[in-house]
């Protein structure tokens, strides 16, 4: 009787878990207390869902079994531990709101297309994230629930109101609609970071006074040059640096490139709304100048247009000596770790920004499909808050996947590496909905969370954060002007081309494409944001 | 072909004939299933180049936006580069390809060496390669730092190095020659397979009379081969305006100086639409390609069937 019970639990939990996700190791969560509602995963269980919701006032604390769908980008979904770990999530839902919690795991790369696929054939997704599928584009497709209604957020997100600065969440209103919770991760960036290879440092004999190997360094481009120089000589075949495709140029230069491009941007964001073109900009032009310089100088290599490995890669491959980052705390462990371990030195020569567009970058938003928007309301309150969904998302299960030291940071257990371990990897810190709660990895600073508070409210702020621009009315200019930057993009920050011809060449074209028509659209959006937010 | 031939069109007779030849639609029943289901299922969706979309009403339920969508790809003087690039291109593929692959396969149909399928199978290699891996080795003759062309074939003729990727003077050719390079192998083996079906007994009468070789594939393969290319360069003419993606997008490296002569519509609204991922906008491209496309094909097919009749694929 058992066992064909458990046959149809099994069964039940795989036809209601999705494609990608498996549900191979689900006997796991059929054995426990929570059992009976499992049976009626699915589409079936609305029948519960109507019986469990109380009169309409009160809070529901039991969602009868709910099924809720979450999507979540990953950086490794083959890890074999993932229906395990997942399985002790689900437990954990049930348990507590008496939700089932199903995963759907996708690649980066894969997951706007994965996504959209489920949102248009009708599949059910519950919680996707918004950010990392362009939110503008996305509001606008009206796929994402406001977080409003019903006061939704206050009453089912209470521990999400708390974290997050009401200022952040203000970057996910679109026209007075809340559709979305920013990431909880950096949101500040430390501009113009150049991450510097040790040993080749070492073989200029450096000197290290005044130098913080541990975090970032500021210095300015004529330090950079200088050293280059020193570089070059030292090591003529090796290529000085790389300083990353157009796409990054954001990382740099402290402009706002607001409604999330850069035809039309705030070049002086902290105090002025005026929105300026980038590329008439002396920002812009010195920027170039600089890079002309360096690949004049032979820092840079005459292929990097069309280099396709990353920085990291590079150096590793013992061809280049320092690339381009964007700063934060702990970043000088983690280039560490892309290069393989070798040792690096982070110079900054920007100050820490906070874009109008950082706290959509990666938000997450409820489905407006959805039937259940206070069970996923619920679901997503806890992958933002609580320490045991985080932690086992992020770590997997304690004493199996990982172990905690004396001083209460997060290592492999005795007699497992890496290599071996079932469950690592699966997401980066930073792909979570909020890595505040979960355990720092050995080596980070114990206080690396709290770090990274500090450095997201003591960033320069943009003023018009919590403007978003939907650019449907002016899609033709879009397609036009990002093609026309393609073209010229890469051409300008490798220094592959003269600026000054360059510039002028590409405003030309950019104005053909029409840039002033866009911008002017883009100016309106934002005064009239302005005026409804009382910003000056 | 020959029962067929005989058979009258009479009711009685088509009902035996569709009787006996039921084990044979059972068979291609599999193929029209895939059909349907791949290339006439989607094609509603279309509708949704007209739509505002919105996944929260459906593609029925999201509102009219009239020609909207399609401005973008008339919006500025990239619809004319980007055009004269898609055609330009699958114009001369297809000339260079006919020229090549019929050269090709006579050549191999007239070889009586035993190395003949070594060599066949050599030219068609390079079709089932992916396009990305064709990209590198692209990459690994023309890169200015490392490359085969600059660092070892030049010097030994004392000649400059060559910025491949910045100079789009280079590209209509380079891209000509890696399309026909890994298209042709593929293409010759039907003239190829078509001339061995030829009847043998003329090509033994021809050479009794006294004809050469020269004469014989001037006089009787090239004739017989005609309906062939016809429907071949037909069959790509319905295709001319959609490009090969790969080719395009990856075998310049996604160079930016390049992009006046490698950007091609479907490139074109890649790079524009990657990061809005606007469904309505792609959409609106692909109707905007297969409708140009299937004008095409009628026309030319219309133009065919004025010159010769028998030709035509319809």
């Amino acid at each position: 009787m058992k066992k064909i019970l458990a046959l149809m639990m099994c069964f039940g939990l795989v036809a209601g878990t999705l494609a990608g996700c498996g549900g191979g190791k689900a006997e796991t969560t059929g054995g426990d207390a929570a059992a009976p509602a499992v049976e009626d995963t699915g589409n079936e269980a609305s029948d519960d869902e109507a019986a469990a919701k109380e009169p309409a006032g009160d809070l529901i604390t039991d969602f009868g079994g709910e099924t809720i769908v979450v999507a979540l980008y990953c950086n490794d979904d083959s890890v074999p531990g993932k229906d395990r770990v997942f399985g002790k999530i689900k437990e954990y839902y049930l348990d507590t709101y008496n939700i089932n919690v199903e995963f759907v795991t996708s690649l980066m790369g894969d997951y706007t297309q994965s996504v959209n696929m489920m949102l248009s054939s009708g599949e059910q997704v519950d919680i996707f994230s918004s950010g990392v599928m362009n939110f503008s584009n996305t509001v606008a497709n009206e796929s994402t629930y406001d977080l409003n209604e019903g006061d939704l957020l206050n009453n089912y997100g209470k521990d999400i109101v708390e974290l997050i600065d009401p200022e952040f969440l203000k970057g996910c209103v679109v026209n007075g609609t809340l559709y979305g919770i920013p990431c909880m991760r950096d949101l500040a960036t430390g501009m113009w970071c150049v991450v510097v290879d040790k040993e080749y440092m070492d073989g200029i004999d450096y000197d290290y006074s005044g130098i913080n190997m541990e975090e970032v360094n500021p210095a300015t481009a004529e330090d950079m040059t200088e050293l280059f120089t020193q570089l070059h000589e030292a090591y003529p075949d090796v290529n000085v640096v790389y300083p990353w495709n157009y796409g990054y140029l954001g990382q740099k230069l402290a402009y706002d490139a607001i409604g999330g491009d850069v035809f039309g941007v705030l070049l002086d964001p902290s105090n002025s709304l005026e929105v300026s073109n980038l590329f008439t900009s002396d920002m812009f032009r010195e920027y170039c100048e600089l890079m002309y310089e360096w690949q004049q100088a032979g820092f840079m290599s005459k292929d990097a247009a069309t280099e396709t490995q990353n920085g990291g890669a590079q150096v590793i491959a013992g061809t280049l000596i320092a690339d381009t980052t964007a700063g934060k705390p702990g970043i000088v462990r983690q280039k560490e770790a892309e290069r393989g371990g070798r040792d690096a030195v982070v110079f900054q020569l920007g100050p820490d920004f906070v874009a109008s567009s950082a706290p959509v970058g990666a938000a997450w938003s409820i489905n407006s499909t959805t039937e259940a928007p206070e069970a996923a309301m619920t679901v997503l309150n806890d992958l933002y808050t609580s320490p045991v969904v985080t932690n086992l998302l992020l770590w997997g299960e304690e004493g199996v996947d990982y172990v905690l030291t004396e001083s209460g940071h997060c290592t492999f257990p005795e007699g497992v590496t890496e290599q071996t371990v079932e469950y690592y990897n699966l997401v980066w810190a930073w792909m979570m909905p909020c890595e505040y709660p979960t355990y720092v990895r050995e080596g980070d600073d114990i206080d690396l969370w709290e770090k990274t508070i500090d450095f997201n409210n003591n960033a320069m702020k943009s003023k018009a954060l919590g403007f978003s621009f939907d650019s449907s009315a002016v899609s033709a200019e879009y397609t036009a002007l990002t093609n026309v930057w393609e073209e010229y993009g890469n051409s300008l920050v490798f220094g592959l081309i003269e600026p000054e011809a360059g510039i002028a060449e590409l405003n030309e074209r950019l104005e053909a494409a029409g840039l002033s028509t866009y911008m002017d659209e883009k100016k309106a959006a934002l005064e009239a944001w302005a005026a409804e937010n009382g910003v000056e | 072909m020959k029962q067929t031939a005989k058979v009258k069109r009479d009711s009685r007779k088509t009902l035996k004939l569709v009787k006996r030849f039921i084990p044979v639609y059972l068979m291609a029943l599999p193929g029209i299933i895939y059909l349907f289901i791949n290339n006439y299922m989607p094609l509603p969706g279309l509708v949704l180049a007209f739509k505002k979309y919105s996944t929260k009403k459906g593609i029925w339920g999201s509102p009219w936006v009239g020609l909207k969508n399609f401005k973008y790809l008339f919006r500025t003087q990239d619809a004319w580069i980007i055009t004269r690039n898609t055609l330009g291109y699958n114009i001369l593929f297809i000339i260079v390809n006919v020229i090549m692959a019929v050269s090709i396969a006579i050549i191999l149909s007239e070889l009586t060496t035993r190395w003949k399928k070594v060599y066949q199978s050599t030219i068609l290699l390079p079709h089932f390669l992916s396009t990305v891996i064709i990209s590198y080795l692209v990459f690994a003759f023309l890169s200015s730092e490392n490359g085969f062309l600059n660092n070892s074939i030049f010097p030994l003729f004392d000649k400059e190095p060559i910025p491949w990727y910045t100079e789009p003077k280079y590209w209509p050719f380079i891209l000509v020659f890696v399309q026909t390079w890994r298209g042709v192998g593929y293409n010759c083996i039907v003239y190829l397979s078509t001339i061995l079906g030829f009847d043998r007994e003329i090509y033994e009468a021809s050479a009794i009379d006294g004809a050469s070789k020269w004469q014989q594939i001037r006089k009787i393969t090239l004739p017989l081969l005609r309906p062939t290319i016809i429907m071949l360069v037909l069959l790509s003419v319905g295709r001319i305006f959609y490009s090969d993606f790969g080719l395009f997008y990856q075998v310049p490296q996604q160079s930016g100086v390049l992009m006046n002569v490698t950007q091609t519509i479907d490139t074109y609204v890649y790079r524009g639409l990657l990061e809005r991922n606007d469904m309505p906008m792609a959409t609106a491209a692909g109707v905007y390609q297969s409708l140009i496309g299937f004008i095409l094909v009628m026309s030319a097919n219309l133009i065919v069937r004025k010159i010769d009749p028998d030709s035509a694929l319809f």
